[in-house]
Formats: C-alpha cells, sequence, structure tokens
C-alpha cells in the first residue's frame, strides 16, 4: 500500500486539494478510478480489473497526474458554478444489506455461541469539501445481486458475499476494499444452528480504521432465541475490541437500529 | 303584456325562491369544502383510486342533500319525487345493468387491489400499464403506445396476471442442443453464464432443467432470477451471450432435421435439391 505524493494521506480516502488540470488516480483491490479537475467541472471514470479478483490482497495506490484521462469507462461529469479544488473521499459499506456465505458452512451447537469475522464489500464516495452528501459513489468490486427471505414475494434485495467467517485470533489478510464484521451468534434454544448464509444489516454499521489501516464496524450479536430464521440483532457501542486503536471514519447510513428483530438466517428456498 | 308579466310576478313568492336559491349555493359550496377537507384528511390513509371516488361520493351526496331541501323549499312534495324515482329506477337498471355490473366490479376491484396503479398487467391479449382504474374500467397504456379501456365486469371474469406484484422475477430461456453434445458440458456453460452476468440474482439460484427429448434437439430449460425492472435486459442479453457462449464452444443448436428411410432394412438416402432443374415429363422446373 502507498501514497505516491507525501502530501497525501495515509490512506486512500480523506481530503483533497488537487488543481485546475490535475487529477488524482487511486488503484484500491479490483478498481482503478482517476478524478480530473477541470476548473468548474470534475470528470470521474472508473473501472475493474477483470485479473484481480475481490480476495485479491494487491493493496492500494494513489498518485497524482495530469488532466489526460487514463480510460475512459464509466465517465462521469460534475459542473460547479465556480471552480472547486477541494473533495472529500471516504470508504463507505453497503447501501443494502449483505449476505456472507461462508465458503464452508457452520453449526453452532444447543446453547453454544461463536465469535465470527466476516469481511463485506466497501463502497468509494467522493464529496465535495463540506457537503455531507455524496456526489458520486461506486462500489470498489461489485457484488452480485441476491434475494434474501423465507419466499420469492416475501424477503429483500440484497448484495451477496462471499467469506471465510474466520475465528478470532486468526489472521486477516490485509484488503483495503473490505471492512471487517466481528459477529457474536448465539444459539439459545436446544437446536443447532446450521448457517449457510446470513444477514448482515451493514446499513446500520459504522465504519472505523484501525491503527494498522484495517477497516472495521462494530460488533454485532445475533440472538437466536426462537426457532426460525429471525434473531435479536444488538449493534455493539464503538469500535470492536478487536480493532486496536481505532477512530471513527463514517457513521451509518441508516441510524435508526434500536429493537430490531431481523431475518438472519435462512435456509434454503422451498 | 306587460301587466300580465307583472301580475305574473306577483304572484310568485319572492322570499322562498331566494332561500331556495341560497340553498343550493350553499349546497355547492359545503360539498366542495366538506369532500376536501375529508380527502386532505384521509389523504395518506388511501390510495390513488380510493380518494378520488371517495370525493365524488360526498360531495354529490351532501350537494342532494341540500338540493332535495331547496326543493322543500320551493313547495315541492319528496314523496312524489320518491316514488317516481322508485319507477325510473327500475326502467333504468333494467337498461343499465352491465353498467351497474361494471360499477359493483370497479367497487370490489379497488377493495380487493390485485392491482394498483402503475403496476404491469395482462389481461386477455393485452400487456400495458395500469394508467387508472375507474368505477366503470380500467385504462391500460400497452408498451406500444395503445390506449386500451377494459370494463371492470370483464376484470372480475377473466385472469389478470400482474407482471410487477412481486420484486424478484424469474426468466425461462429455451435451449435446444444437438444430441451429440455433452450435456454436463453445456449445463456448466449455461450456468457459467448466469453465475457471470451483473443482472442474475445469486439467489434464488439459477437452474438448468431438463425439459425433454425433442424431434431434433435436447431441450433444456435455463431459470434465473432478477430483479422485475430488469426482465426485458436480462431477456435480450441471456440469449446473445448463449449464442457467443455455443459458438465459442461449437455446441450445436440444431435445426428442424428429419430422417427419411426408404424401407426398414435399407440405409437412408441423401436428398439434393437443385435449384433451376427441369423435369423432362413436363418440361416444367
Amino acid at each position: 500500500m502507498k501514497a505516491e505524493e507525501h502530501d497525501l494521506p495515509r490512506q486512500w480516502w480523506g481530503d483533497f486539494a488537487v488543481a485546475d488540470g490535475e487529477s488524482l488516480y487511486w488503484q484500491i483491490g479490483p478498481m482503478q478510478l482517476q478524478w480530473v479537475n477541470a476548473g468548474s467541472q470534475w470528470r470521474c471514470a472508473y473501472r475493474r480489473l477483470a485479473d484481480v479478483d475481490d480476495e485479491s490482497t494487491v493493496g492500494w495506490q494513489l498518485t497524482r497526474g495530469d488532466a489526460t484521462p487514463a480510460f475512459d469507462e464509466n465517465p462521469q461529469r460534475f459542473v460547479f458554478s465556480q471552480p472547486m479544488r477541494h473533495a472529500t473521499v471516504l470508504p463507505a459499506l453497503a447501501d443494502r444489506s449483505v449476505i456472507t456465505r461462508p465458503t464452508t458452512a457452520l453449526t453452532i451447537p444447543p446453547r453454544q455461541s461463536a465469535l465470527l469475522l466476516f469481511s463485506t464489500p466497501l463502497w468509494f464516495q467522493l464529496r465535495c469539501a463540506g457537503v455531507s452528501q455524496p456526489l458520486f459513489e461506486v462500489p470498489i468490486s461489485r457484488p452480485s445481486d441476491t434475494w434474501f427471505g423465507p419466499s420469492t414475494c416475501e424477503g429483500e434485495l440484497a448484495y451477496a458475499s462471499r467469506t471465510h467467517a474466520r475465528l478470532q485470533g486468526e489472521a486477516l489478510p490485509p484488503r483495503p476494499h473490505r471492512a471487517v464484521t466481528p459477529v457474536r451468534i448465539e444459539n439459545r434454544i436446544d437446536a443447532p444452528l446450521l448457517i449457510e448464509r446470513i444477514s448482515l444489516p451493514v446499513t446500520l454499521l459504522s465504519l472505523f480504521v484501525a491503527a494498522d489501516g484495517m477497516l472495521w464496524t462494530e460488533e454485532v450479536t445475533l440472538r437466536r432465541e426462537q426457532a426460525g430464521e429471525m434473531a435479536a440483532l444488538q449493534v455493539g457501542q464503538g469500535a470492536p475490541l478487536l480493532a486496536q486503536a481505532a477512530t471513527l471514519v463514517q457513521g451509518p447510513r441508516n441510524a435508526n437500529r434500536s429493537g430490531i428483530l431481523l431475518r438472519a438466517f435462512a435456509a434454503l428456498f422451498h | 303584456m306587460l301587466e300580465s308579466v307583472l301580475k305574473f310576478i306577483g304572484h310568485i313568492e319572492i322570499l322562498p325562491a331566494v332561500r331556495t336559491v341560497a340553498i343550493a349555493l350553499a349546497g355547492f359550496v359545503v360539498a366542495r369544502l366538506v369532500s376536501g377537507a375529508v380527502i386532505r384528511v384521509l389523504g395518506k390513509r388511501l390510495d390513488r383510486q380510493q380518494l378520488p371516488i371517495l370525493r365524488r361520493i360526498l360531495y354529490y351526496g351532501i350537494l342532494l342533500l341540500f338540493l332535495m331541501s331547496a326543493l322543500r323549499e320551493l313547495g315541492f312534495d319528496l314523496s312524489v319525487l320518491v316514488g317516481a324515482a322508485g319507477i325510473l329506477t327500475v326502467a333504468v337498471g333494467f337498461a343499465s345493468q352491465t353498467s351497474a355490473s361494471n360499477l359493483i366490479s370497479g367497487l370490489f376491484l379497488i377493495a380487493e387491489r390485485p392491482f394498483a396503479v402503475g403496476d404491469t398487467i395482462k389481461v386477455g391479449e393485452f400487456t400495458g400499464e395500469v394508467l387508472a382504474i375507474d368505477l366503470l374500467s380500467i385504462k391500460l397504456r400497452t408498451f406500444d403506445n395503445l390506449y386500451v379501456r377494459i370494463p371492470n365486469e370483464q376484470m372480475i371474469k377473466t385472469e389478470v396476471v400482474n407482471l410487477t406484484k412481486f420484486p424478484i422475477r424469474r426468466v425461462d430461456i429455451a435451449v435446444g442442443v444437438a444430441y451429440r453434445e455433452d450435456l454436463g458440458l453445456v449445463k456448466a456453460m449455461l450456468l457459467g453464464l448466469a453465475d457471470r452476468h451483473p443482472l442474475c440474482l445469486e439467489e434464488p439460484r439459477p437452474i438448468v432443467y431438463f425439459a425433454g427429448f425433442g424431434e431434433s434437439s435436447i431441450d433444456l430449460k435455463l431459470l434465473v432470477w432478477t430483479r422485475r425492472e430488469n426482465h426485458l435486459e436480462l431477456w435480450n442479453s441471456l440469449h446473445e451471450q448463449i449464442k457467443l457462449e455455443f459458438d465459442r464452444n461449437a455446441v450445436e443448436i440444431p435445426f428442424p432435421n428429419r430422417t427419411i428411410h426408404p424401407a426398414a432394412l435399407t440405409e437412408p438416402f441423401p436428398v439434393r435439391v437443385v435449384a433451376g432443374a427441369v423435369r423432362e415429363e413436363t418440361g416444367r422446373t
């Protein structure tokens, strides 16, 4: 991971100043993005590399350049009434729940609990300096759409993501385009809980950065107190203990997270 | 002449006439105000079909009450009118059976809500977007921009398919491959395409369904799910991609073919059509 210029932040996000006729170029995981300042307009373009998948640990790069477009896929253009030199770039969690499927299904025996680490994809947000709403946001790696619910009539659209569901203490590969969520699953009934897929309500979570640069969310507790798919959700306060010396990067997309009972576990469709 | 007119006017009592007009005008005003107020209060609880109907019922109901009071003020005996209205109702009822049926069917449709304005539905041969659900009929706009009016009675009696009721929809793509093809390979190709396509949902999982041994091909169906607004785009692009993938891997989509045996124990003979050949017997081509 590196920033080519000494005046650029130590992370791929932050506040940036780009003079007229200059550009910033990011490579984060599988995505390349260029932001060009052309006086009263900004031009952005992004593309994803086919040979870099979501599991990749390529890291990130940030370089300054001139206004020459590096590529022209997915162009975006923003026009202002006066020249704008300052922008804020932030990582963000997904705008829908993420359905994570462990690469190997796991079972939590009756009256047991486990702390698992799930990773979810991040979005790249570009904002004008001082404005809270993003001007433009794009997923760094585009997750697949999926449906989560007991039937095709009832449920919600979500994103699908694969995860290794590592246990606490296992080494986590550094991936700047994903955030880690510690999920404590408590099985409080007398039947084993088979986890083939789990719905993470990431819109309710905040994003923190630890001292080592890894991105984390709050710890989430899913408490299964009755048979079926429903679970009581509890979101921890602040950064998880596993994130050393973490600071807040961005708050949740949806701040209303009290008393939520959500459909967290799903059997196969019937 | 003038004296006769003045004498006639003198017999008309002015005060009741003024009261009658005042009551009638008040009826228009009150009906408008009350119906508007009720709609504003209930605006969020009722939908776009129910609001105008409720407004009309309130407006004309209140207006009718005020007009009846106005007529009583003028000295009309309303019992006579009621009697005449009863007889008229029977006559009108016989004459307007269809309209009454449509009206009742419309009320049932509004209460049952199998679809709403903005939904895409299929009724008989017509598929289109619902523009309005009125008391007597519904109005559709077809995809080639035609305006279709369907009586409510017909809507109650026939099957109506709501294409946009649920957020996701399945796309079924029929594919026929030659008998000589490796079915496992074909299935893997189709599922791989679905897996890579950005519009295909990961869940419910895509399925390749064996449809049967066709006359000229092995018939398969690729069943994939997508968001309902992406249905057409996925339908078009998947067909294209299947064709390209099959061409890349030399998988044959066979034309209909027939094998003709002159007799049970002989080899089949090849048939070759030669353009421009002339038959000697008839002298015709």
